[in-house]
């Protein structure tokens, strides 16, 4: 071999020594930054405790915003007429897979909040957070599978097939289970771990574990869904104040309380305080508006007793020893072992009743009132349908509004719907290779 | 042959190739070869018996040389017999000169000639090419024969005169103690003109063979290049679209030589060298796939072009420039060979001078209704154009590769094409410095109809006095029309200085050059400005080593006026009704704001870039050569955006926003090229290899402050509230490649490659990806079964097949979650909480584009016509789709991951017919025609996925397989019985909404070589666009169509219906043809402008959109402009990227300027 072959032999092999060298590098070379994004091998790996749990909390938040809203129209707890929103669905229950304030805004922001909780409470195992924060993420977990088993009719949970609703209260439970033992002492895990249990027990018409449970809920247990008063688009999105938006307190004349006129102006519970004196006209792009009156702040909301109108920065009460009450009492009247007897169900009602402004109950369905007594403590804290579903498929006492729908003009056509439970979304079936 | 003998012939080759420059000596001829067989080459046998030489070959010569460099006379041997000589440059002698006279001997005899005492031979390695080789070491090299070779050996000089006087050169070699020779010089001037016109040819290069000494023609066509050495040489001059002229010129000691060329117009070029990405240059003849070369300065020469994106407009068949506006300053979108993304980019990555710059979009705020967002980039209006920093002055020319088969070579994201931009240069040389100096004003105005409006006065509008004042006193039925925009528009200024110098010396070269630029657009609002400066060196310390430098800065502000779908001044004019009462406030009609309250918005851009490129070009051996580029883009911008209080933008409170967007791109790139004949074969064999590196970095800083009293103050911090935000993003790219290029008698070539990617941006389970490249090139003319035909002067043909990539989002692959603030259920506070923000896929890759093309390129009847025909079918492999997951699975509302799923196809046929019908002296025509046609289909999702509709205000355009991407589907009005409403249709496919069919035909006529006029028109068709500009208008009840008593009640109710029920009337086919571009240069007789001290003087007078010659269906103004500007498809991972509609968009204006070019 001569000289210049060696040369280029030499040259050659230089050239592979070179790009064997780059290929070495390569993935040193290759490592970016990225400030503005925590990974997801990040967010496992510790340091990210409150922020995570934070984060089950928040977007169960949303969440249950979405569904005290929703509920509360489809109930006639309250109309809503935000210009972005066709609530009329909801208020009409006309809800169909692909109604847009369903499909788009509802359904993903519920099943949202359990995968976010199941996933967080993943990563603060991984991340070796304190069983307590675990706790945390497993029970908003928790209270996010118990909106989709209260609103839905059947429920795929994780990208799988459709799940009847005891199932997924099965699901609910199990979580909470798992919650209970890593609470240890911290009080408030503890007492919100037993009464999404009671409630998922108390749904499935298991009265005696729903009792059970909840006895262990002091009775001045309280746990609330927080706002933040604000008008700014950007800052919603910020800060997951979706209640401002999406329930529509733009201003009163978006919020009304639903039922007929007639009947409102017939009570006077001071739990749900409304002006008497203003009438809003509702769905006033429609030839026939609906009426109703202009609430103050309920019971269940913070700021009560002050009659004032809602603001969108009011903090809601989603859990309370008050509803564990209201279990043991309608468990204990269905036939539930280990609860109240009919006496102390009676007190209760009473001292309810008290609350309300109304004296000792003196009739004989006690059934009846403690229902009435269970719509105005939690009203509109998105408690009545599942409440109208429960007294319905247990009971067989339909308190739906049926026929034609009240505050309208006489002449107008609407009549209710059919919607009494949440059908899965569209996006849901046509992403899910299950439907 | 034996496998020894070949062996032995390819040493000898790239023995020859590595040979060192010879020291000097006593005794010149003799000790040059002795030197060169010392210095490089073993004693060996073998090299007697290189087998071929001594045999003969060739046609006939004829010699008349007188001491001439043996370089030149080897050359103007080749050039008699039509031989392709193939030498090294190194290992001729370099001051040898040659005598010789023969007439009608054989090539090889010639060549024997004049290599006589050389040591080196003649070798033909094909019909057509010769190799000069190494002879046999001779043992005593006789002095040559004085009537063959003449030595001269001039006494020493006493001391060297001083460079360039008389331009002598002093040579010495104190290690070998020869003594100094000094080469006595001359100057040789002369000029290049066109052959048959006249016309002088600015910017042909002039170089004496074998040296490094070159000219580039003045303005003037003249050169001159001295210090020349005494002698004969041989000079060749080129330039772009002609053929090569050689000429040999006898250069005495401090005269002055003249040599003018005269070069014959080439419609092909096979020898022109492009560039491929490998090491040096490549010849067009060995590449298999179509390239298409732009030469700028011609173009830039002709016409006004305000920025890159212009000069590349209907110039180049397969690339289309898909204007947005006519506002100075918008980008545009390019695309090449269509759209082959659904979800990634489809713009192609621009190099310039081989340091790959940022080319995209964006920097500014869109001129939307939406506020700006943190991370928003979707929505309508218009956007900054990177490019338009780059001052098309500055550039030579432009390569364009135009997809997979040809950009292999680029990687992971060169799917979609490369554009290669070749700024001037300096030649090295003495010379001359050479000033070119251009003046330029104009005007800039809306150049279309500005649109009347129509009143029917009912009945109604009579009876209402206080609202219809103008439909007062007027009979029923009377139709009003009014036009509200005149008033609105003003007719912009323009001006343009530009200044540039080129030169160069011994061992260097420089260019440099300054610009000023300014065009205002038809509202006060809107304007655009660069200064710039460029300064380019070249440094040739060797022939082993040269070096490059190339600097650019530019500053530029771009103001957009709020246009599109923002409140706007075209939509309060155009829906206001002629009869009506003003609003309050106002004295004219406008729906909306007046003119001077748009006129308050600002929107605007600044920017400063510096782009820095060094290239090191290093040959060690003349078979080996090296190429590496460091090079950064740097650019720094701040936007501003702000909304005055009052009523008429959002937020009305008044808005001010500020980003500050940085964009770091730097490039690294190493290439090299071994060349050589592969091992028992004559084949020759190219083999290269290479990596590159590239490094983006992108940071913004945002601050918004919203609420202002009153509009004295516009910052952020005098606002109410005040937010701010940041962004990130940074990308880091690796590649490498090798290819082998084989050639066989210089007419075959067939060329493999295949190229190995890395990127952050890939999933994190994609390790590497492969790109392989096959090409083949034939160059059928110069096979001898075709010499005979007399019309045919070069055909080649082509194939080509291979695959680049187009890389996806940078964070596809990752599952990311953001922090987010939330109020704590138990203290009440606000805290941060982590939400899942993106669901990544780890097996995220780029999309892979697979491209076959065949094609021709002919030169015909004296290469007088050309033809480059190419046809190619490019699929888009493992397309990105973005897949919606379930809600209950992804915990996303509308979550959705990127995946390697789908498959789009883009089909066409490009032509480019190139002739000159007419050169002579009185009137020369040159003349382009391109064509290409290309049609866009997505072939499947790949998942189960049902057509993809969107649209804004109606659903009109769907992704569907089988489809073109985003193809109009649209809605015929239908009476509904029961309401007496017209509701939608069914949805029917209308056609693609983007141009399936262009043409572009520039003519350039030269009278008595010094009155030219240039004119471009161009066709773009096969497609169509939502007017919806004139549904508002029809809607509203103010556009002519419902205002026409002789338009049925039926079609006026059609028109007016909501556009969800009638977007078939309004989507309409927007094939036309426009006036590009017309100039009227006259240049002075240089007589006359030596009398003004100039080289050249020449007046231009200049038109761009100068109208339409055809646009028959589509009632808007201009079928070009979309309303979302450069919204890339995927930008926002949705289908809001593809939307086109007309809305409130301003059409392209017309500009008219007149410049003075000079020279001197």
């Amino acid at each position: 071999m001569n000289r210049i072959e060696t040369q280029r032999r030499a040259a050659l092999a230089a050239a592979a020594l070179l790009l064997a060298a780059a290929a070495v590098a390569c993935s040193d070379a290759l490592s970016v930054e990225r400030p503005g994004q925590i990974t997801d091998g990040q967010v496992g790996g510790g340091g990210l405790t409150d922020a995570l749990v934070a984060g089950a909390e928040g977007e169960f938040h949303v969440a249950f915003n979405w569904v005290a809203n929703s509920g509360a129209a489809a109930s006639d707890e309250a109309i809503f007429t935000h210009g972005w929103t066709p609530w009329e669905e909801y208020d009409r229950r006309t809800l169909t897979p692909a109604s847009p304030a369903w499909d788009g805004i509802g359904y993903p922001w519920m099943q949202r909040a359990r995968v976010t909780g199941v996933r967080n409470a993943q990563k603060l195992v991984e991340g070796k957070a304190s069983g307590v924060a675990v706790a945390h993420a497993l029970n908003y977990a928790g209270f996010s599978t118990l909106l989709l088993a209260d609103y839905l009719c059947e429920v795929p949970l994780n990208g799988g097939p459709k799940l009847p609703r005891a199932q997924v209260y099965d699901s609910a439970i199990a979580l909470f289970n798992q919650a209970l033992p890593l609470a240890g002492a911290d009080a408030e895990m503890t007492n919100l771990a037993n009464l999404g249990i009671a409630r998922a027990y108390l749904n499935k018409n298991d009265l005696a574990h729903a009792i059970e449970y909840a006895k262990k809920v002091p009775a001045g247990f309280e746990a609330w869904v927080r706002f933040q008063d604000s008008n700014n688009f950007d800052d919603w999105v910020q800060k997951y104040n979706l209640f401002y938006r999406t329930s529509g307190f733009i201003s009163p004349s978006e919020f009304s309380l639903a039922l007929d006129p007639a009947e409102w102006a017939t009570k006077r519970d001071l739990r749900v305080p409304f002006n008497t004196d203003v009438q809003q006209r509702m769905f006033t792009s429609n030839p026939y508006p609906r009426l109703g009156y202009i609430p103050f702040v309920p019971s269940s909301f913070k700021g009560w007793p002050v009659q004032d109108t809602i603001t969108g920065g009011a903090d809601i009460r989603f859990a309370s020893g008050l509803e564990a009450r209201y279990i043991i009492a309608e468990a204990s009247l269905y036939g539930g072992t280990g609860g109240w007897s009919g006496a102390q169900v009676l007190a209760f009602i009473n001292e309810r009743r008290a609350v309300g402004g109304f004296g000792p109950y003196a009739g004989a369905d006690l059934k009846g009132e403690l229902r009435e007594q269970r719509k105005m403590d939690l009203f509109f804290a998105g408690y009545r349908v599942p409440d109208l579903i429960r007294y319905k498929q247990f009971h067989g006492i339909d308190e739906w509004p049926k026929g034609k729908m009240g505050g309208y003009p006489a002449d107008a056509p609407y009549t209710y719907g059919s919607t009494e439970c949440w059908p899965v979304a569209q996006s849901e079936i046509n992403t899910n290779p299950n439907f | 042959m034996g496998t020894k003998t070949v062996g032995s012939l390819a040493c000898a080759v790239l023995a020859l190739c590595a040979a060192a420059p010879p020291a000097a000596g006593q005794g010149r001829v003799a000790r040059v070869a002795a030197q060169v067989q010392h210095a490089r080459m073993p004693a060996s046998p073998a090299w007697a018996a290189v087998e071929g030489v001594g045999q003969p070959f060739g046609g006939t010569v004829t010699l008349a040389l007188d001491g001439v460099p043996l370089e030149a006379a080897l050359l103007e041997v080749a050039r008699q017999a039509q031989l392709r000589l193939t030498y090294s440059r190194e290992a001729l002698p370099p001051q040898l000169r040659v005598s010789a006279h023969a007439t009608a001997i054989r090539a090889s005899d010639a060549f024997a000639l004049v290599l006589q005492g050389t040591g080196l031979a003649a070798l033909s390695t094909s019909p057509s090419r010769v190799t000069i080789v190494r002879r046999a070491p001779a043992p005593e090299p006789a002095p040559r024969e004085p009537e063959v070779a003449v030595v001269s050996d001039p006494p020493p000089a006493p001391a060297p005169p001083p460079f360039p006087a008389r331009a002598a050169e002093v040579r010495a070699d104190a290690a070998t103690g020869f003594a100094p020779a000094v080469v006595l010089a001359g100057t040789i001037h002369g000029t290049v003109t066109e052959a048959g016109s006249g016309r002088p040819l600015n910017g042909a290069l002039v170089a004496i063979a074998g040296s490094q000494r070159t000219a580039v023609t003045g303005a003037g066509g003249e050169y001159t290049l001295t210090g020349v050495p005494a002698g004969r040489h041989l000079l060749r001059a080129s330039m772009i679209g002609h053929r090569t002229a050689e000429l040999t010129v006898e250069v005495a000691d401090g005269a002055v030589a003249a040599a003018s060329f005269q070069l014959a117009t080439a419609a092909v070029q096979l020898d022109r060298l492009v560039v491929t990405g490998t090491a040096g240059a490549t010849e067009r003849r060995a590449i298999g796939n179509a390239v298409t070369t732009i030469d700028a300065a011609e173009i830039t020469d002709r016409v006004v072009n305000n920025t890159v994106t212009e000069l590349l407009q209907a110039k180049a068949p397969g690339v289309t420039i898909l204007q947005s506006s006519g506002s100075p300053g918008t980008a545009s979108n390019i695309r090449i060979r269509g759209v082959g993304s659904l979800a990634a980019s489809s713009e192609p990555v621009i190099y310039v001078d081989g340091v790959r710059v940022q080319s995209n979009a964006g920097g500014s705020f869109r001129n939307n209704w939406q506020t700006p967002q943190p991370g928003q980039l979707a929505g309508g209006g218009q956007t900054a154009s990177a490019l338009d920093a780059i001052n098309p002055d500055d550039i030579e020319s432009v390569e364009v590769i135009k997809g997979p088969a040809a950009s292999t070579l680029y990687g992971a994201d060169a799917a979609n094409g490369v554009i290669q931009i070749i700024t001037k240069k300096g030649r090295p040389g003495s010379q001359a410095l050479q000033w070119n100096a251009r003046l330029q004003g104009g005007r800039t105005d809306w150049g279309l109809d500005t649109r009347t409006s129509f009143t029917t006065c009912d009945a109604a509008r009579i009876s209402q006095p206080t609202e219809w004042p103008g439909c007062q006193g007027v009979a029923p039925g009377t139709v009003l029309r009014e036009n509200f925009l005149d008033g609105a528009l003003r007719t912009g200024q323009l001006r343009n200085l530009a200044l540039s110098v080129r030169g160069g010396g011994e061992g260097y070269s420089f260019f440099g050059a300054l610009d000023s630029d300014r065009e205002q657009g038809v509202f006060p609002n809107s304007e655009e400005k660069r200064a710039g400066a460029r300064a380019n060196f070249a440094f040739y310390p060797s022939h082993t080593v040269d070096f490059a430098v190339n600097l650019s800065y530019a500053q530029t502000r771009t103001a957009f006026p709020s246009t599109d779908n923002g409140p706007n001044v075209l939509e309060a004019a155009w829906t206001y009704q002629p009869g009506r009462a003003p609003q309050p406030g106002q004295t004219y009609g406008y729906n909306g704001g007046t003119p001077d309250q748009y006129d308050r918005y600002d929107n605007s851009l600044r920017g400063d870039r510096v782009t820095l490129g060094t290239t090191l070009n290093y040959r060690p051996f003349p078979w080996f050569r090296n190429r590496l580029t460091v090079g950064g883009d740097i650019s720094a911008r701040q936007a501003n955006r702000y909304v005055p209080p009052g009523g008429i933008f959002a937020p009305t409170v008044g808005q001010m926003t500020q980003g500050t967007p940085r964009n770091n791109l730097y490039t690294v790139d190493y290439a090299g090229t071994v060349e050589g004949t592969l091992p028992l074969t004559s084949l020759s064999s190219a083999f290269s290899f290479g990596a590159q590196y590239n490094h983006t970095e992108y940071r913004n800083t945002v601050a918004q402050g919203t609420g202002f009293p009153t509009d004295l103050v516009s910052n952020v911090t005098s606002a109410t509230v005040r937010q701010s935000w940041d962004e990130f993003l940074e990308v880091k790219n690796l590649g490498m490649f090798v290819q082998e290029q084989v050639g066989w008698k210089d007419r075959l070539f067939v060329t493999g490659a295949v190229r190995m990617d890395n990127s952050s941006i890939f999933g994190d389970n994609i390790d590497h990806l492969f790109y392989p490249k096959l090409a083949l090139s034939y160059v059928l003319s110069e096979e001898p079964f075709l010499q005979h035909v007399g019309w045919l002067d070069n055909l080649k043909l082509r194939a080509a097949w291979g695959q680049a990539g187009n890389a996806p989002d940078p964070f596809a692959k990752l599952t990311t979650y953001s922090l987010v603030q939330v109020v704590d259920p138990v203290s009440g506070e606000v805290v941060s909480a982590t939400r899942l923000t993106t669901l990544g896929n780890p097996d995220v890759k780029p999309e892979r584009g697979s491209e076959l093309e065949l094609g021709l390129d002919a030169g015909l009847l004296g290469n007088r016509l050309g033809v480059e025909f190419t046809w190619y079918d490019k699929t888009t492999h493992n397309a990105l789709m973005s897949v919606p997951l379930s809600p209950s699975e992804a915990g996303i509302a509308g979550g959705a991951q990127f995946r390697n799923l789908g498959e789009i196809n883009n089909r066409g046929v490009e032509l480019a017919l190139t002739g000159s019908p007419v050169q002579t002296r009185l009137l020369s025509w040159d003349a382009r025609l391109g064509v290409s046609t290309n049609h866009n289909r997505l072939v499947r999702f790949g998942y189960d996925q049902e057509p993809i509709v969107f649209g804004v205000t109606t659903l009109n355009q769907r992704h569907v397989e089988g489809y073109p991407l985003a193809g109009y589907w649209v809605h015929d009005p239908v009476l509904d019985p029961a309401t007496h409403d017209y509701v939608a249709s069914e949805a029917r496919y209308l056609g693609p909404s983007t141009p399936t069919r262009e043409a572009a035909l520039a003519n350039t006529f030269t009278i008595l070589g010094n009155l030219r006029l240039f004119t471009l028109f161009d066709y773009k068709g096969g497609y169509y666009l939502l007017n919806m500009t004139d549904w508002r208008r029809c809607a509203a009840g103010l556009c002519e169509a419902v205002n026409d008593p002789g338009v049925s009640a039926e079609r006026r109710a059609q028109l007016m219906a909501g556009l969800g029920a009638n977007d078939a009337l309004y989507t309409q086919r927007a094939d036309h043809a426009k006036f590009r571009d017309a100039s009227l240069t006259y240049t002075f007789p240089r007589r006359l402008s030596r009398r003004f001290g100039t080289d050249r003087l020449a007046f231009t007078l200049a038109g761009h959109n100068l109208g339409y010659l055809w646009k028959p269906d589509y009632t808007g103004l201009d079928p070009e402009v979309t309303f979302n500007g450069i919204n890339q498809p995927g930008e926002d991972g949705q289908a809001f990227g593809w939307t086109r509609m007309d809305y409130w968009t301003v059409p392209m204006t017309r500009r008219i300027t007149a410049s003075v070019d000079v020279s001197f």
